[in-house]
C-alpha cells in the first residue's frame, strides 16, 4: 500500500493549519482509513494538544531522525481511534533538528503502512516549509478571508507550483463568517477562490465551539452537532474522493433556522 | 441623437444636427463604442448640405471606425448629388427597421404620417419629424471619460476627434524628442519592437520577481506582491495588481498595458507613480468587464488611459 503524504500549510500563523489538520486527519480515520499526523513545527507543537495526546508522548521526530528510537514507537496511538496515529514535534530542538531528506524518507517508510500522511507545516516560508513540503506530493492551503491571509496563501501556492513533487494543491477557506460576508466586511468565499486562481476542498465556518474543542483536546469533528465538525467531515470525504456538495453557512448559522429546523424534525417534516 | 439597432448594422440618426461639423461628431461619439464596431451603418442626415468632400470625410470616418458606410437617407439635394457622385447608396428605410423602436409608443395617425414624411425621399423635414424622433432610445450615456476627451477635440474637422488619442501620443513623443535628441537616439535603440519578448502562460504570484531585458506578456493575472521588470513593454492579459517596472534601463517611452490595471506601484523608465491612497482596493473582482488600459509617460508623469481603438 502506498499512502497519500498531503502537507497543510497556509504561510500566514494562525488561520487554522493544526486544527484543520487534527480535525481532516480524524474524520479521515473515523471514515476507516489508517491515518498518521506528522507535526513537523519543532520548537512550536500543537498539534498533540489538539488532539489531546501531550501525555502520551515518548519519542519525537528528531528522536526517529537521530537513531534514538524506531519509527513505529514514536507513533502515538489516538486515544479512541486506534486508525490514528502521531508522529509528534521534539519541542526542545528548532527547525534545523531534521532536513529535507529525513523528513522524506520517514514519509515513504510511513507510506507502507498507513492510507494517509498528513504533514502539519510551520507558518512561515523558511527551512520548517521545506521539510514538511519536501516528502509529500498533495497540498492543502488553508487560508481566511483575510487580506493578509490571502496574500500569504498566494505566495505559498507560488512556492508549491514551483516544486516539482506536489502534483495538486487544493485551497481550504477557514473562519469563515457568513453574516460578514452578507454585509460586504469579509471577502466572499468565491472572490478568495478566484483571487488565488485555486480549486476549493473546503470551507470552513467560524464556530466558537473551536476553542473549547482545543482546550479539552477534542477534535470538533467528534461533535456530531457542530456545523464547522460537519464542513471538515465533507472535506475528509473530498479527500477520499467523493463528491460533496459545500454546506449552505448562510442559512445554517442563524439561530432562528436552527429553531425552525428543529421544530421541523419534531413534525417530522424532513427538509 | 438618436439610434435604432437593425440585424445587420444599425442606424445613425443625425437628423436633429444642424452642421457639419456636428455630424462628425455625433457619428464618431456613436462610433467610438466598442458595440457599433464592424456594423453596417445606415445614416440618417436630415437637411443638412453635405458637399462631395464632406461627404467622404463622412465616409471615411466610419471606415476608420471600423464601420461600413451601408447607406444614406437625406432630405438635402445636395447631399443627394455628392452621394451620386460618390457612389454612396440612397435608401429609403423600411418600416420593417424602424418599427422596434415605435412599438413601445403608442403609433397614432400622426406618428404615421410623420414616418411617411421622414422615409419620403424628396420630403423636406418638419418640425414634426423632430418630435417623433425624439422619444427614441436614448443614447446619453456613454464612458464618462470618453464625452470629455472628446469634448475637448470636438473643435471642427474629422482628424483630430478621430484619433486624438494618437496625435496625444504622437504630441508626446515630438516635444521629448526636441527636448533631447540624445536620448531620442537611446529611445530608438531600446525601442520595444525591436527586443525579444519573454512570454508567459500563468498566474504570477506574491513573492515572484519576473524580469526581461526585453518585452514581457503576461498570460494570466499579475497578484499583489509580486513585481515584474522588464526593458521594454510589459503587456498583462489579465489584471494586473503588483509593481509593474516597464522600460527599467531608463527607456521612458515603454508602456504598461493590461486588462485591468491596478499596481500597487508603476514604473516607467525613470518615471515613477503609486496608488492613489483612497483606492483601497488590493484585490479586483474578476468578475467585471474590463476596458484594457495602457499606461504611458507625458511631460514627466505616468497616465493611464482606456484603449478603445488598435493603435
Amino acid at each position: 500500500m502506498t499512502g497519500r503524504v498531503i502537507v497543510i500549510t497556509s504561510g500566514k500563523g494562525g488561520v487554522g493549519k493544526t486544527t484543520t489538520n487534527a480535525n481532516i486527519g480524524t474524520a479521515l480515520a473515523k471514515a476507516g482509513n489508517k491515518v498518521v499526523m506528522i507535526d513537523t513545527d519543532l520548537g512550536l507543537r500543537n498539534l498533540d494538544l489538539l488532539l489531546g495526546l501531550e501525555n502520551r508522548i515518548v519519542y519525537t521526530i528528531v528522536d526517529v531522525v537521530e537513531k534514538r528510537c524506531k519509527l513505529k514507537q514514536a507513533l502515538v496511538k489516538d486515544k479512541k481511534n486506534p486508525n490514528l496515529c502521531l508522529l509528534a514535534a521534539a519541542q526542545t530542538r528548532d527547525k534545523t533538528a531534521v532536513t529535507e531528506e529525513q523528513l522524506k524518507e520517514i514519509c515513504e517508510q510511513l507510506q507502507k503502512d498507513f492510507d494517509f500522511i498528513l504533514v502539519d507545516c510551520p507558518a512561515g516560508i523558511e527551512q520548517g516549509f521545506q521539510n514538511a513540503v519536501a516528502g509529500a506530493s498533495e497540498a492543502i492551503v488553508v487560508t481566511t478571508p483575510e487580506m493578509s491571509a490571502v496574500r500569504d496563501a498566494d505566495r505559498i501556492i507560488g512556492l508549491l507550483e514551483a516544486k516539482e513533487e506536489i502534483e495538486s494543491y487544493k485551497l481550504l477557506i477557514n473562519r469563515v463568517r457568513p453574516n460578514l460576508i452578507k454585509s460586504n466586511d469579509m471577502m466572499s468565499v468565491e472572490d478568495v477562490a478566484e483571487i488565488l486562481s485555486a480549486d476549493l476542498i473546503g470551507i470552513i465556518p467560524e464556530d466558537t465551539g473551536i476553542i473549547t474543542s482545543t482546550n479539552k483536546g477534542e477534535p470538533i469533528v467528534n461533535d456530531e452537532d457542530s456545523l464547522a465538525g460537519k464542513a471538515y467531515r465533507n472535506v475528509a470525504h473530498r479527500i477520499m474522493g467523493e463528491e460533496v456538495p459545500f454546506l449552505n453557512l448562510e442559512e445554517e448559522t442563524s439561530f432562528m433556522t436552527k429553531v425552525k429546523k428543529f421544530f421541523s424534525h419534531l413534525v417530522g417534516k424532513e427538509k | 441623437m438618436d439610434k435604432g439597432y437593425i440585424e445587420n448594422g444599425f442606424i445613425v440618426d443625425l437628423t436633429a444636427a444642424k452642421k457639419t461639423s456636428e455630424i462628425i461628431y455625433e457619428l464618431s461619439r456613436i462610433l467610438d463604442m466598442p458595440e457599433s464596431k464592424g456594423k453596417h451603418i445606415c445614416l440618417k442626415l436630415g437637411s443638412v448640405n453635405l458637399s462631395e468632400a464632406e461627404l467622404t470625410s463622412v465616409k471615411a470616418l466610419v471606415e476608420l471606425m471600423e464601420s461600413q458606410l451601408a447607406f444614406i437617407s437625406t432630405s438635402s439635394t445636395t447631399t443627394l448629388e455628392s452621394a451620386t457622385a460618390l457612389g454612396i447608396k440612397i435608401s429609403e428605410f423600411t418600416n420593417e427597421i424602424e418599427a422596434p423602436a415605435f412599438e413601445s409608443k403608442e403609433p397614432t395617425p400622426e406618428v404615421s404620417n410623420a414616418l411617411d414624411n421622414i422615409f419620403g425621399e424628396d420630403s423636406a423635414p418638419t418640425q414634426e419629424n423632430k418630435e417623433v424622433e425624439t422619444p427614441k432610445e436614448d443614447n446619453a450615456e456613454v464612458d464618462n471619460s470618453e464625452v470629455e476627451q472628446e469634448e475637448k477635440t470636438d473643435d471642427d474637422e474629422i482628424s483630430p476627434i478621430v484619433r486624438h488619442d494618437e496625435t496625444i501620443a504622437e504630441k508626446v513623443e515630438a516635444q521629448e524628442v526636441k527636448e533631447e535628441s540624445d536620448e531620442e537616439i537611446a529611445a530608438l535603440k531600446n525601442a520595444p519592437e525591436t527586443l525579444p519578448t519573454l512570454y508567459l502562460r500563468k498566474t504570477i504570484r506574491s513573492g515572484q520577481s519576473i524580469s526581461s531585458d526585453g518585452n514581457i506578456v503576461i498570460i494570466g493575472d499579475v497578484n499583489p506582491g509580486s513585481e515584474i521588470i522588464a526593458k521594454g513593454d510589459i503587456t498583462v492579459w489579465g489584471i494586473l495588481g503588483g509593481i509593474a517596472h516597464a522600460g527599467s534601463d531608463g527607456n521612458n517611452y515603454a508602456k504598461i498595458r493590461a486588462l485591468k490595471l491596478n499596481p500597487v506601484q508603476i514604473r516607467i523608465g525613470e518615471v515613477f507613480a503609486r496608488r492613489p491612497d483612497t483606492i483601497n482596493l488590493p484585490y479586483i473582482q474578476k468578475s467585471c468587464e474590463y476596458i484594457p488600459e495602457e499606461a504611458f509617460t507625458y511631460n514627466g508623469s505616468i497616465v493611464i488611459r482606456k484603449i478603445h481603438e488598435e493603435n
